[in-house]
């Protein structure tokens, strides 16, 4: 546990650091997608890394590992994946009509065509993989 | 489905969260499945039969669609 906290620690001061290169040495304007990158993944290991270190602090050793066997158990639960697949399958199908709507508000607003192709395209691109899916699962099960 | 799941496991004095554990499924399902909201996949039906020693049929009720 106490590996594990200072690994936490170690991982918060990277992402200072790589915050802290991103945004002070690195900013010359060849150097401009660089930074912004050491920028994002510093603050990314920074935000997990505190997050991970109080909820070592916060949360006994024992309830974490009861929370993970806890959490693989629901990962593998039939009735979860049913859940999970079903919740995909309700949110997918709103989603559709939300986008749809969506193109038509852009189709009044006067946006450029090229932009409404696009957001048409992706929902082309979403009913090819629905039938792909589909197809492939018809004849797996 | 209706199922006799409550009865035969009081019977046997454990508790839904034992048998989750024993099946190593969560005791949200033992609980949907007592309740007859859930139905369990013939995998888990068979799981359960076995444990208790019994058949799909002593524990679990079918009854066709009017």
């Amino acid at each position: 546990m106490k590996n594990r906290k200072g690994l936490y620690i170690l991982q918060t001061l990277a992402g200072i650091a790589l915050t802290i290169v991103g945004g002070f040495v690195l900013n010359s304007e060849e150097m401009n997608m660089v930074s912004g990158l050491f920028i994002g993944i510093g603050s990314a290991c920074t935000a997990l890394g505190v997050g991970w270190f109080i909820q070592s602090l916060v949360i006994p050793e024992d309830r974490m590992k009861q929370m993970k066997k806890q959490k693989a158990v629901e990962l593998v639960d039939e009735r979860s994946i049913r859940v999970r697949e079903r919740t995909g399958y309700m949110t997918g199908k709103i989603m559709d009509y939300v986008f749809l709507g969506f193109i038509l508000i852009l189709g009044f607003m006067g946006v450029d065509k090229l932009i409404i192709i696009i957001a048409t395209l992706l929902l082309v691109i979403k009913f090819i993989l629905v039938i792909c899916f589909s197809s492939y699962y018809f004849k797996e099960m | 489905m209706k199922n006799y799941l409550e009865q035969i496991r009081k019977k046997r004095g454990i508790t839904q969260n034992e048998l989750a554990e024993i099946l190593k499924v969560s005791r949200q399902t033992i609980s949907s499945i007592e309740k007859g909201r859930y139905n369990p996949s013939i995998l888990l039906a068979f799981k359960i039969a076995r444990y208790f020693g019994q058949t799909i049929e002593e524990i679990f009720i079918y009854e066709e669609e009017k």
